[in-house]
């Protein structure tokens, strides 16, 4: 149930770039590594507590989206999915090779978070923390920023004609995503009680990629729908699963090409008529 | 006459071996309709774009109120108070016509991202406004009630005229329209005229109106500046304009200037 939380926050966030202001990102998972990273080695080197790790490693993930977004915004479609995707993978090189600092392939261990070590404890903490993100997704979105977003995804041109500093509601879109991918990341580490570099990897981007375009891009609620259905499917595929990567793959070709909109998406638009 | 509110001082624009615009200067007054004209390829529409930011000249620089506006972003000159419409038909496809007029607004109001987002009284206030403000545009283009219709619903000639209602909304200083009669029919184009009209009288918005319908030009302009293979070839009435022989020459070919 906690993974299911932290997949909410991280589809929901990333659904801020690519469903509301229309960019594409493959970087998401490096985010979220950023944020475990954070609060890992925070822990380790000053002893520092959850509460004190946690906006320490939204604001350091929120920099490093900053930091992407700078030369990333100059680019559009494939080319700014090939940055995301390079950056990814610099992400993932420096958490498995640098060593002295990230632990290497081993990682490094974390500690529960204190008063809420157990399970039943950190259910509520996971889902304090994916309502907050809905919440405040839910907001932004259906506020001026939101229509900004939305006037850079449909016609970017027409947006800075209308006077729109275009580049900067985009940033804002990168760093808001990437500060939430960061929450998720100290979630997971005290979950799982550490952190490896083969949980921040390409593959998990393209999953909650994956998640936002299946559940409805630019939605709130779709992302939300992707994600608790993507984390359940494991379970209910059963003997199935070992094929879940084939599974997801499929399924994404068929929601591209059938329903570009998600399943929300459609689901809406027949409730509109 | 005072200090014109926008002064373009001998523009040039060069794409490789091309130029595109030699040296055009002109001047345009405060309230004016200045029509902008010349056959395909002149340089009307690189003209509006660097006009608008979008294209930085090679050389020269454009003024507004003794301020340079070219060479900066788009959205800065649109700040500073240039509405602008383009040749091909631009409205925010998701969006209704009232969300359309309101975007527009949005960088001439007050409440910033963080007050929209918690919804403050002064941000409620200011998209009370706005809709009211949508509203009274679109009664002015008889397009009421039409607001919360999805923009692309509408027909061609409607969505011009949301165009034209959405640049008119942010009470521009200038307004740049690239061919607002292109594709409309005949009294729709009667309905433009009278828009246009109503713009410089009522709201007191100085135009720049590049258009191939001479009938709208005869009907609105002031003066037109005529551009051919970018240069500037007249500045005049539109009566006197369109019987100078180089515009002729332009126009319609070297033979039929020497016969008349």
């Amino acid at each position: 149930m906690v993974m299911i939380f932290i997949y909410v926050v991280l589809a929901v966030s990333l659904d801020l770039v690519m469903g509301w202001a229309g960019q594409v990102s493959f970087a998401h998972a490096a985010f979220f590594g950023i944020g475990a990273y954070t609060t890992a080695i925070m822990q380790r080197d000053f002893g520092t507590g959850f509460w004190l790790n946690l906006p320490a490693a939204m604001v350091m993930a929120g920099l490093c989206g900053f930091l992407l977004g700078l030369p990333a915004l100059r680019l559009r479609g494939h080319f700014l999915a090939i940055v995301t995707i390079a950056f990814q993978t610099i992400v993932y090189l420096a958490l498995s090779q640098w060593t002295s600092f990230t632990g290497g392939q081993y990682g490094i261990e974390v500690s529960s978070v204190s008063g809420f070590a157990s399970i039943e404890r950190f259910y509520y903490l996971a889902f304090g923390l994916s309502l907050a993100t809905v919440v405040v997704s839910w907001l932004v979105t259906h506020s001026r920023l939101g229509m900004a977003w939305q006037a850079v995804r449909d016609d970017e041109v027409l947006a800075q004609a209308i006077g729109l500093n275009t580049t900067a509601s985009k940033l804002a879109a990168f760093v808001l995503a990437a500060a939430f991918a960061g929450a998720a990341g100290v979630l997971v580490a005290h979950h799982i009680r550490g952190v490896t570099p083969d949980d921040f990897t390409i593959l998990t981007s393209a999953t909650i990629v994956a998640m936002v375009v299946i559940g409805g891009r630019g939605t709130v609620w779709g992302p939300l729908l992707g994600a608790v259905v993507f984390m359940a499917l494991p379970e209910l595929l059963g003997a199935a699963a070992r094929y879940k990567l084939i599974i997801y793959g499929l399924l994404m070709i068929v929601m591209v090409t059938m329903m570009p909109q998600g399943v929300f998406g459609v689901w809406a638009r027949r409730r509109q008529k | 006459m005072t200090a014109p509110l926008l002064h373009f001082e001998s523009v040039t624009q060069r794409f490789g071996g091309l130029t595109a615009l030699d040296a055009v200067g002109f001047d345009v007054g405060a309230g004016e309709i200045v029509g902008l004209i010349g056959p395909n390829g002149s340089g009307k529409s690189t003209l509006v774009n660097i006009m608008t930011g979008t294209l930085t000249p090679t050389s020269g620089r454009v003024l507004m109120d003794g301020q340079q506006i070219s060479g900066t972003a788009p959205w800065r000159i649109a700040r500073a108070g240039v509405a602008r419409t383009f040749q091909m038909l631009r409205l925010f496809r998701t969006m209704t016509v009232a969300q359309n007029i309101a975007l527009a607004m949005q960088p001439t109001m007050e409440a910033g991202y963080c007050a929209s987002m918690l919804r403050t009284s002064l941000a409620r206030r200011e998209d009370t406004q706005a809709r009211r403000k949508a509203a009274e545009m679109l009664a002015l283009f008889e397009l009421d009630g039409f607001l919360d219709h999805p923009a692309t619903t509408l027909s061609i000639g409607q969505q011009r005229m949301v165009e034209l209602a959405r640049g008119l909304a942010t009470a521009p200083r200038v307004f740049v329209l690239d061919e607002p009669a292109a594709g409309l029919s005949p009294p729709n184009v009667d309905r433009l005229i009278k828009v246009l009209r109503r713009m410089r009288d009522d709201y007191g918005v100085t135009v720049l109106l590049v258009e191939h319908v001479m009938r709208v030009v005869q009907a609105v302009c002031d003066r037109v500046v005529v551009l051919d293979f970018g240069e500037k070839i007249a500045d005049a009435t539109p009566a006197v304009a369109i019987n100078d022989p180089r515009v002729v020459e332009a126009y319609i070919g070297l033979g039929r200037a020497k016969h008349d």
